[in-house]
């Protein structure tokens, strides 16, 4: 396959398939919306396949790791151990059904999940900390930000009412005012952002994707 | 409207100039100071799933990823780019190494610093912090559609002493990034990355073309308001599609 062809190949398919899905927006032709939405299955099929690519990507990193003993190799293991273990069970050893086993979803209820949920925990000391950062009054701007922190959190708070009971309609009101127009502005500009580079993408003029040069 | 201001800029009939964002500016800042520190530089394109509504985000990440890998080849900078959506994964290797390639530098080329984690968004987000605390990383570049995790990186960064350029167009997070970040890219200015970078006339007369939809929008929005104070709502149901039936 040429260079002109290997390039220009991509985006003829990406102009194609953007207009098959835009126009099935527009249109009510029901064959037409039917050949859409195979094609958004098939992308669906397509895109699973990447997960082998992650499997391979992993496994190569990990097993590297592993076989030349670097820093931390029995975390490699660990998780070569599990990624192959819950799949090999999952797959193979369920009994035809799959990941609703009871073993799996054992390992998964009572050993991920825990885990899943404490990474997301850690998340309120993150906040914490980047909010005393953030809330030093070092300009006009920061100040602002200072205050209606300062306001809102009182508001969410039980202490807050307890102390003053006109906080709640104020903290309402700048979540509901303010806030809201911030973000909504924000939200505008971001959809004819998207707009727009879709139109590019369309085009083949976005080609960063593709690489430098392409 | 956004094809008659590209068809202008194109033609040469009207130059467009993108004002200045300092986040995209700073890129080069901190893979600069990562090289003289000796540590490597830390990228990922974000959570969100190429055929999602959020998908744009991620793109706008790799234009961005291509920019910096350039820099990283340039400066012989380690670059570790972790990836959450398995389909990403081969589209960053690849603009990783052409980007090396490009830069006179491709036996420097490591295909194991593009790094798949887990397609779990917590999973990912260990995987990521832990890399940044083994590595050390020195500069940490976020930008793409990013939700609960964004703060994780953003102190995981932070922690590590990292010079840190975040941008998403997810409102929500958004203010962890501007809380916790060096610089930060707020909404379309991610969308915008690409052809700031680049320079290239097409892409900047989409963003010009962008400029007048917007004032289109408000005017638009004007009228819908008071025409919906009037009880009419024809302009909702123009704008609702589908056009044809």
């Amino acid at each position: 396959m040429s260079v002109a062809i290997r390039r220009s190949l991509p985006l003829v398919i990406t102009f194609i398939a953007g207009l098959l899905v835009i126009g099935d927006y527009y249109l009510r032709i029901p064959d037409y919306n039917k050949l859409v939405s195979n094609w958004m299955s098939f992308v669906n099929v397509a895109s699973s396949f990447a997960v082998i690519i992650g499997y391979v990507t992993l496994t190569r990193i990990h097993a590297r790791r592993l076989t030349q003993r670097k820093a931390g190799w029995y975390n490699s293991a660990a998780l070569i151990f599990a990624m192959y273990g819950l799949l090999i069970w999952g797959v193979f050893l369920s009994g035809g059904k799959f990941t609703a086993d009871s073993a799996y979803t054992y390992w998964f209820n009572n050993l991920y999940v825990p885990l899943d949920s404490t990474i997301f925990s850690m998340l309120a000391f993150y906040i914490v900390s980047s909010a005393y950062r953030a809330f030093r009054a070092r300009s006009a701007e920061a100040t602002v930000l200072l205050v209606s922190a300062v306001i809102v959190m009182l508001g969410r708070a039980p202490v807050g009412p307890a102390i003053w009971p006109d906080i709640g309609p104020i903290t309402s009101w700048i979540m509901a005012v303010p806030n809201t127009a911030g973000m909504r502005g924000i939200t505008i500009g971001v959809a004819l952002g998207v707009l727009s580079m879709g139109i590019r993408v369309l085009l083949g003029r976005e080609r960063g994707y593709l690489g430098p040069g392409a | 409207m956004m094809l008659a201001t590209l068809y202008m800029s194109v033609k040469g009939i009207r130059k467009p100039t993108i004002r200045k964002i300092a986040g995209l500016d700073a890129i080069g800042e901190a893979v600069g100071r990562a090289t003289e520190m000796g540590r490597p530089v830390h990228f990922t394109p974000g959570i969100a799933g190429l055929g999602t509504d959020t998908g744009p985000q991620t793109l706008a990440g790799l234009s961005v990823l291509s920019h910096v890998a350039e820099l990283a080849a340039k400066y012989k900078t380690t670059l570790w780019t972790t990836i959450r959506i398995p389909s990403v994964q081969p589209l960053a290797a690849e603009i990783v190494r052409q980007a090396y390639v490009k830069a006179g530098a491709p036996e420097a080329y490591d295909e194991d610093k593009i790094i798949f984690l887990s397609d779990t968004q917590f999973a990912y987000a260990s995987g990521v912090v832990g890399l940044m605390h083994r590595e050390k990383v020195a500069a940490n570049i976020m930008i793409g559609g990013f939700w609960a995790e964004s703060l994780l990186f953003a102190e995981a960064g932070y922690l590590t002493g990292a010079i840190q350029i975040a941008g998403t167009a997810q409102t929500s997070q958004i203010p962890f990034f501007v809380a916790a970040c060096d610089y930060c890219l707020i909404g379309e200015e991610i969308l915008a990355a690409g052809a700031y970078l680049s320079k290239d006339p097409v892409q900047l007369g989409a963003i010009w073309g962008t400029d007048y939809a917007k004032a289109i929008a408000i005017i638009i929005i004007g009228v819908g308001l008071v025409l919906s104070l009037a009880g009419n709502n024809v302009l909702w149901k123009l704008l609702s599609g589908p056009l044809w039936t």
